[in-house]
């Protein structure tokens, strides 16, 4: 057998070798440096999501963006708000139903756009994620944008980038999705 | 030509024992953790600390050191060929999965058991090897043995409603002797909106942070309190909602603490003042999904979600997916989504 043959039948063996220490699922959204937020203070820190962060400071649920549970968090921008009217301080009645719907828009785990993006390809065009509300959301492609879309029919779409944080993802979205224009008080 | 030679058959040789740290897993001494095969994309599957190539490309980021089991173990019969033929079998059954509250729909879309339930069970404990921890390093820190049973039974404890008139309703409607003008005034909203399982036989309407049962539209025969509402900071926990103990993984992995500390309900774990039982945090929310080895992955889990720290080791690969949910990590099997390893991450 000539030296060379042997070089042909190698090479591919050892690239094949190589080739499956990587994996299969992209790598291009791993974040470049650690993030050291919490996904509270992560919120807190994103101007764009001020809104949206205060009203996870109304609905008490701060603490669990800073613990240990992973979670990612459909979070809706500033402009998402124009014309709503939440406001829950004080109110216990309005709170339960604030808390209700935030916990459809929390997802278990750290999700990023690529990930989401890839499960869409694999899974013919559209892949469901469960929520911490007992409830599924969908992503499907829309254009060059994601839209995730309620099992109530609200939807949005990913609007900017991956926010990661030490114990989870935020996920942007351009509307309110599961969260109530106008939360019905006393 | 001859060094060249060499240096490839190094490289081959160093990648393929790297590949093959796995294969001898200790954990599944038959070197084929839950079917999932040999071959090359086990290096998702790689022990910590075990051999691994260099990744160059890589961000540099600590290492953590998850005091891991897996649970290795061998799939029924069945559990090959019930996949959707398209390589990820997402999303095909009962679209809430295991989430409706109701056990004999939650495994509807289980593969069919090749023995009776009860004889499966049992041959799933005897086959299945105690865990050991990945790195014996870490074992003198091992977390008691996870009871997986014991994980299922503290989520699916359900409660009665409580009887009475809460106060803020005492408050708003003077006691709720009037229960038909509380029904009237009450919302429309079901046990579901607010993830509370296993109500939704009963007629429940919504006000004050409660869910109120009614018998007819003017008996209040009940009422459960609610995230944020009953349930919210400051609230002193209801004596009748008697304490759940956690798993100890869960006591761990949350850093609950003492049982004094901490009250669980409707897939809920609460921080309390031990002294006063006031609500002062929410330490965390849970999925409340029941997924044991030799399940099918619900659906709702077709995105990886590994947390960071945790992506580099448990990488989707063409022999196995990785997904998070509630502190664990679950290997499936890609094709069948049979759960084949449930991975504990205890830092």
């Amino acid at each position: 057998m000539s030296a060379g043959r042997i070089v042909t039948m190698l090479l591919p063996a050892a690239c094949l070798v190589l080739a499956a220490c990587g994996g299969t699922a992209d790598r291009a959204d791993e974040p470049t440096s650690l993030p050291t937020a919490t996904l509270a203070a992560a919120l807190a820190d994103k101007s764009e999501l001020s809104q949206f962060s205060t009203l996870v400071t109304d609905s008490e649920l701060g603490s669990v963006f800073d613990g240990r549970g992973v979670y990612t968090v459909l979070a809706p921008v500033d402009r998402a708000f124009d014309g709503a009217t939440l406001s829950v301080a004080g109110d216990m009645g309005s709170r339960a139903l604030l808390v209700a719907a935030l916990r459809r828009q929390i997802l278990p785990g750290y999700v990023t756009r690529d990930s989401i993006l890839s499960a869409i390809e694999e899974n013919g065009g559209k892949t469901r994620m469960r929520t911490l509300g007992n409830s599924l959301v969908t992503f499907t492609r829309d254009g060059d944008a994601i839209r995730v879309e309620t099992e109530g029919g609200e939807s949005a779409l990913l609007a900017g980038d991956t926010v990661t944080a030490t114990n989870g993802a935020i996920l942007p979205v351009d509307s309110l999705l599961a969260i109530e224009r106008d939360l019905p008080g006393d | 030509m001859r060094s060249l030679i060499a240096s490839i058959a190094v490289i081959a040789m160093a990648s393929g024992l790297a590949q093959a740290q796995p294969g001898r897993d200790r954990h599944d001494p038959k070197g084929k953790a839950g079917g999932m095969g040999t071959d090359a994309s086990r290096s998702a599957d790689r022990a910590p600390g075990g051999d691994r190539a260099p990744q160059s490309a890589r961000v540099a980021r600590p290492t953590p050191s998850p005091q891991e089991r897996k649970t290795a173990i061998t799939l029924p019969p069945s559990a090959n060929g019930n996949g959707n033929g398209n390589g990820n079998g997402e999303d095909k059954s009962d679209p809430r999965g295991p989430a409706n509250g109701s056990p004999g729909a939650e495994r509807a879309d289980r593969p069919a058991p090749a023995t009776p339930p009860g004889k499966k069970r049992e041959a799933k404990r005897k086959d299945r090897p105690t865990p050991k921890p990945v790195r014996t390093v870490a074992k003198a820190r091992m977390a008691p043995k996870p009871s997986l049973r014991e994980v299922q039974q503290f989520r699916t404890e359900s409660r009665q409603p409580l009887r009475g008139c809460p106060h803020e309703l005492d408050r708003k409607f003077g006691g709720c002797a009037d229960a038909a003008r509380i029904y009237r005034q009450a919302k429309d909203y079901r046990p579901g909106y607010f993830a509370v399982r296993g109500l939704e036989s009963a007629e429940y309407r919504y006000d004050e942070g409660y869910l109120l049962r009614f018998a007819g539209a003017d008996r209040l025969a009940g009422y459960v309190p609610l995230l944020g509402g009953g349930l919210s900071l400051g609230s002193v926990w209801p004596s009748s909602y008697a304490p759940v103990s956690v798993p100890d993984y869960f006591r761990n992995f949350y850093d609950l603490g003492p049982d004094a500390g901490y009250r669980y309900a409707d897939d809920v774990i609460y921080r309390v003042d031990p002294t006063s039982q006031a609500i002062t945090a929410v330490a965390a929310i849970l999925t409340g999904d029941q997924i044991d080895v030799g399940d099918r992955l619900p659906a709702g889990y077709g995105i990886y979600n590994v947390p960071l720290g945790y992506r580099d080791r448990y990488r989707d690969g063409s022999n196995a997916i990785y997904r998070y949910a509630d502190g664990y990590i679950y290997r499936a099997d890609p094709k069948t989504r049979v759960v084949g390893a449930i991975i504990e991450l205890l830092t």
